[in-house]
This record gives C-alpha cells, sequence and structure tokens, in this order.
C-alpha cells in the first residue's frame, strides 16, 4: 500500500509493521499496513473509529497475533510470544489502574512481577512519580484520585519499566476538553524527556497534530497516508486525509488541461485552478481541495489567477477569523476563513469575488 | 458483607435534612408496610420457635415425664462430654476440608466458566440441573453408585481390576464426597460471579507489565475475587457444618457429625433439652465464624 520513502538502516527503527492484515471472523479489519516508527518519536495513529487503530495497537503490544504479516520491535520479530516478553507497555483507554493498589503498587507492580530488589523498586517508582508530578500520593487508590492524576499513574505504571515502546490507547478520551489539551503538552513534554517510542492511536486529531512527530493515517483498515504533521496537512494523499485531518473544500470535476504541474477543473460551468501533483491526465474525473484559510474573498481573490462570484450564505464570527459560506454558480458551497479585520467584513447577501491561489490548491483521486 | 447495614444507616442520617417532615413519615409508615411481612414470618417461624428451643436447652427433663426446673446441667453435659467435643471436632475438620477442598476445585471451573467459556450460561444450567432434585434423592443416588453391590464396583469387578468389592460407603470419605458434591452450586455461583466482575483489561494490563498467568492470578484475579471467595466459602462451611443428610446416609457410625447427633438426640434419644443446648452451641459456634468471616473480609475490602 504505502511506500516507504525512508532510507534503509534497520537499527533506526523502534517499531516495524510488515504487511499486517488482521481478520477477525470473516471481517477484514487491517489490510497489509505497513509501517515503521523511529526510535524516539512520537507517532500517532489517527482514523475515525472503527478505522482498526486498537487493533493495530494491540498487534504491536502482542496481544493479538495478526492473521498475515509480522512485526519487529526494536529489530526483534514478534512470534507467538505473549504480552508479558515483549518490550512494549500499553496505556490502556480506561486506563486499567489495578482498584486493589494504590498508587505505590500500581507504578510498583511491573518491576515486582520482575522481582527486583526492594530498594531499586522503591527508588525507580519514587523517580517516576516526580516526573509525573505525584509524589506523595503513593498511598492513594485510584479512586481516591481525579481522572488527571489517574492518567498520570496510568502512564507512570507504564514507564517505571522502561521499555522500548509506549502505546496509548485513547487515554485521554475520558478527560474534559481542558485538562485533556494540558495533558497533551504534559505527554509529549514527558515523552522528549524520556526519548521513548510512543505510538499514540486517537480519533482526534487535534490530539494527534498537537503530540505527534509523524502520523500514519487509518480508515477502514488501510493506512492511509503516513508522513510529518505539516506534510499529511499540506499535502494530504487522499481524500479522506484531506477531509479528515483539519477542515476542507472539495469540488468534484474533469481535469480540462495540465501545464507545469498546474491543472484546470472543469466543474461546469466553472474552472478552477490546482496542483496536479502526481499522476493525472487530462479527461481524469478528480477532486480539488482546498482548505478554508487558502480561499480568498474580495479583493484578494481578484488578485488571484481564476476566480469567480459567489453569494455570502453565512458568517460565523469566532473570534480571530470569520468563517463565510459562500454559494457558487454551480451550486456548489465552500468553507472560506478570513482573518478578522483582514478584509471588509461582507454579509449575508453580498455579492462576492471568491478564489486562490494555484499553489493552494491540489488534486486529488 | 459486615459493613452495609452501617453505610445505609449513615446515608439515612444524611438525607434527613433535606426531606420535609410530612413526606418522611409517610415514607416511614411505607416502608413499615413493605418490611411486615417478612418480619412477621421471621418472627413467627424463626424467632418463636428459637426461643421455645432456648427454653427446651434451659429444662432438667422434658415437661411431658415430670414436671421440669430450670438448670444449665443441658450446656454442662455437652461441654462435659468428650463425645461432643469429638464430633463438634470433626464436622469442624469435615466442612474446613470440604471447604478448601470446593474453593480450589472450583476456582478452576468458575474462571473457565466467566473468561473462557463461549456458552457460559448454558454450561451453569447444565451444572446446575443435578441440583433442582432433592437432596435425599442425590445421597441415595451414591449409595446406588458406591454401594458393595453398585455401579463402581460391578465395574472394576467386571474390569478385574479388584478382586472383591471395595468398601466405598459408610466411611469418612464418602461422606467428605458427598458434602463435597452437595454445595459445588453454593461455591461456584458467588465465584463465577465475582470473577466475572474482574475487568478484563485488569488482566491484560498484569500481562502486559510483565507477570505471567500464576503472577496475574495471585495479584490481580485471586485479590479482586475475594468478595466471592469469601461468601462462598462462608456458605459451604455453614451449609456443610449442619448437613444432616451426608453424615447419615453415606456415614458410619464413627462419621457422624454434630447436626446427625442432634437429631438423634431430639428423635431416637427424645431428649430435647440436651438436643435444644447442642443446637445452640453450634448456632454460637457459627455466629462466632460468620463474625470472624466478617472481620477479615472487611479487612480484605478495597474502595470501589
Amino acid at each position: 500500500m504505502t511506500t516507504l520513502e525512508e532510507p534503509i538502516g534497520q537499527d533506526q527503527y523502534d517499531v516495524e509493521v510488515r504487511n499486517v492484515t488482521h481478520f477477525y471472523g470473516r471481517t477484514k479489519v487491517l489490510d497489509e499496513i505497513n509501517l515503521k516508527v523511529r526510535e524516539g518519536e512520537f507517532f500517532g495513529v489517527l482514523g475515525p473509529s472503527g478505522a482498526g487503530k486498537t487493533t493495530l495497537l494491540r498487534i504491536i503490544g502482542g496481544f493479538v497475533f495478526p492473521t498475515m504479516g509480522s512485526v519487529y520491535i526494536q529489530n526483534e520479530r514478534m512470534g507467538h510470544s505473549p504480552p508479558y516478553q515483549c518490550n512494549t507497555t500499553m496505556v490502556f483507554q480506561h486506563l486499567a489502574l489495578f482498584p486493589h493498589m494504590n498508587v505505590f503498587d500500581n507504578v510498583a507492580y511491573g518491576l515486582k512481577v520482575r522481582r527486583r530488589p526492594r530498594k531499586e523498586i522503591s527508588r525507580r517508582v519514587a523517580e517516576v512519580l516526580e516526573l509525573v508530578k505525584l509524589t506523595g500520593f503513593e498511598n492513594r487508590y485510584p479512586k481516591q484520585l481525579s481522572g488527571g492524576q489517574q492518567q498520570r499513574v496510568a502512564l507512570a505504571r507504564s514507564i517505571v519499566v522502561e521499555p522500548g515502546v509506549v502505546l496509548l490507547d485513547e487515554p485521554l478520551g475520558s478527560l474534559d476538553l481542558k485538562l485533556r489539551r494540558e495533558m497533551e503538552v504534559e505527554l509529549k513534554n514527558l515523552q522528549r524527556v524520556l526519548r521513548t517510542t510512543f505510538i499514540y492511536v486517537t480519533h482526534d486529531q487535534e490530539e494527534a497534530l498537537t503530540m505527534s512527530d509523524r502520523i500514519g493515517v487509518i480508515n477502514e483498515g488501510r493506512l492511509e497516508q503516513m508522513g510529518t504533521v505539516e506534510e499529511i496537512y499540506e499535502r494530504p494523499r487522499s481524500r479522506f486525509v484531506a477531509d479528515f485531518i483539519g477542515d476542507t473544500n472539495l469540488i468534484e470535476g474533469k481535469v480540462e488541461s495540465i501545464q507545469d504541474q498546474v491543472a484546470a477543473l472543469l466543474a461546469a460551468p466553472l474552472t478552477f485552478v490546482a496542483e496536479a501533483r502526481g499522476d493525472f491526465r487530462e479527461g481524469d474525473m478528480v477532486c480539488l481541495s482546498v482548505r478554508p484559510e487558502r480561499v480568498r474573498l474580495g479583493e484578494a481573490a481578484e488578485a488571484c489567477p481564476v476566480h469567480c462570484r459567489g453569494i455570502v450564505q453565512d458568517v460565523t464570527y469566532t473570534g480571530p477569523k470569520r468563517r463565510y459560506l459562500v454559494r457558487l454558480e454551480n451550486g456548489q458551497t465552500l468553507k472560506a476563513d478570513v482573518l478578522a479585520g483582514e478584509v471588509t467584513a461582507f454579509t449575508v447577501g453580498d455579492e462576492v469575488p471568491i478564489g486562490w491561489q494555484s499553489r493552494d490548491a491540489y488534486l486529488l483521486r | 458483607m459486615g459493613g452495609s447495614p452501617l453505610t445505609s444507616r449513615t446515608e439515612r442520617a444524611d438525607e434527613r435534612p433535606r426531606t420535609p417532615a410530612r413526606k418522611r413519615g409517610r415514607g416511614k409508615y411505607k416502608l413499615t408496610l413493605i418490611l411486615l411481612p417478612g418480619v412477621a414470618w421471621l418472627f413467627i417461624f424463626y424467632l418463636i420457635p428459637t426461643l421455645v428451643m432456648f427454653r427446651y436447652s434451659l429444662l432438667s427433663n422434658m415437661p411431658h415425664i415430670a414436671p421440669p426446673t430450670f438448670t444449665l446441667s443441658n450446656y454442662l453435659d455437652a461441654f462435659c462430654t468428650t463425645l461432643y467435643a469429638k464430633v463438634f471436632l470433626r464436622t469442624a475438620r469435615f466442612s474446613t476440608s470440604v471447604t478448601a477442598m470446593l474453593l480450589l476445585s472450583c476456582f478452576p471451573l468458575a474462571y473457565y466458566l466467566a473468561k473462557k467459556a463461549r456458552h457460559q450460561k448454558e454450561i451453569l444450567i447444565l451444572l446446575m440441573i443435578p441440583f433442582w432434585t432433592s437432596q435425599v434423592l442425590r445421597a441415595f443416588a451414591w449409595i446406588i453408585l458406591l454401594s458393595r453391590s453398585g455401579m463402581v464396583n460391578v465395574l472394576l469387578g467386571r474390569l478385574h481390576l479388584i478382586e472383591e468389592p471395595l468398601r466405598l460407603l459408610y466411611n469418612w470419605r464418602a461422606v467428605t464426597m458427598g458434602l463435597f458434591y452437595s454445595y459445588i452450586p453454593y461455591m461456584i455461583l458467588p465465584l463465577y460471579a465475582a470473577i466475572g466482575r474482574v475487568d478484563d483489561a485488569l488482566l491484560e494490563a498484569s500481562t502486559d507489565l510483565g507477570a505471567n498467568s500464576w503472577q496475574t492470578l495471585w495479584n490481580v484475579t485471586i485479590p479482586l475475587s475475594l468478595p466471592g471467595i469469601v461468601s462462598g466459602a462462608a456458605l459451604v462451611f455453614v451449609a456443610s457444618f449442619t448437613d444432616v443428610l451426608s453424615p447419615t446416609l453415606l456415614g458410619g457410625p464413627s462419621n457422624e457429625m454434630i447436626s446427625s447427633v442432634i437429631f438423634n438426640t431430639f428423635t431416637m434419644g427424645s431428649n430435647w433439652p440436651l438436643g435444644s443446648a447442642l443446637s445452640f452451641i453450634l448456632l454460637a459456634a457459627l455466629l462466632l465464624a460468620a463474625a470472624l468471616i466478617m472481620v477479615i473480609s472487611s479487612r480484605v475490602r478495597y474502595e470501589t
């Protein structure tokens, strides 16, 4: 599916998933997934619910053995070895803290079952608790902690055993938005300090964008695209990725002409321009994607090589920007975000010029 | 277990200021109405007979023989006769070992049912069906199987594994086996319920953190299913301690348990005062055991 642009030098990868296909009964939940996660990387796996993200994570964690394909953790092929022999630990979706153990015992668990000396255990637990800012909470039970604190215990419990890879299965899902944003920053900082590889599964694109160094976008069991946050946002490879990551306008049409990688797209009766990266030919039925913040209105639009006119249907004021819904001649409505104060505000019913620079739009299949 | 009446009382105390007086009065009236049949039932059929029994335990002789006087001699007799002490100890030994055996054998089964089996409900019903028949019937079934000319002996004989029939009945083994078999559901059901409540994610977390299956069992599954273990063990212990049928039907004269002795004292010996005294000693012993279990289980309970 996905070509691997990275140079092939095995030692720099902590996790390698090769051609993993997985079935639950007769349902294919993962379809030839290939991905490589670099050492010390914060890798986000992003996709809508039911896309197969959790299954992928559970395969990497050794909880599920894939129907086909293989997984390498730190260059070691995972055989049928159970999770307790893997060099990964998991932060579970609902945390799965041991309710009958206090914070200390929860965090110490991984060390205790490895029969480490008691002194080492208390030293390591103290270190890790300090790292997650829970010093002084050793004797509390999970039920006596707030959601954010429980979160930190789960994290501490996973990192105390110094795993090669930490797998996180939407652990912030149960927190309220504000706390979630705070924890995202903390989690990212923690990962930077530890320099441990994190694989983070989420359906929340903002969460993925804030924390990840690179992201893999999964949809219906297929890895749609893998790349840095910028790459994914600026150069999505499919309609799904363009639409799922951030906000976009999609216009269906036929390629009229291509010149110097700039295509003219006919969506009768209008013609638009966009960059044509990749293999597009005249006559192809394709899709044009342009982000709302790249759509220009008014004078700025008139300066663009191709523009048309539309009627403002709706204006939403959201502080720093205004979102306009502009209806075009062909009946399609486009979203346009304009920074407040950048241009004179339009009102509903106004006829405005609308357009964009050809490099700000691109064709997708 | 032990703490629940206490907590509910404090909860009610908390609510009191918030509800208006009239409503509270009506609520209390309703509560009384709801509780009345049950309380009346317990009062008439349990408390009164118990009190009558208690009076009997203090009588010097059966009232129809001669006018009795009040005395403690029955209790003294019960305590000072070594036979009763022996029977008591034997009963404790039987019920302790039956409880332990049931715990050890039912835990894996309950674990399998709760965590691994596909058709949990169906298997559970199959396990329970034999127990829908009467206990007497089941005891006789054992006799049919184990007697000198029973199926087991015949089968072993036909296979030439034994020269002459084994003596399988009327010994302590038969009694323990009878008790064991009788109380399987009492152990399975609480264990099954408790193990089923243990979140699978916790077991996975334990494995993920490096614990092997024994460590997971010992550190996570067992502590978390302790409420079921305690209630199962308590049920089986009390039930087997007071069992009459197994020792009577499957045991010999040297395998008598306290309840069968009490039964015989009442019926064959017609000595109600002594029987009553023995019953009260048994009751006191079991209450003590129950209190002990409650104290232990309240210690092991964690915050939920």
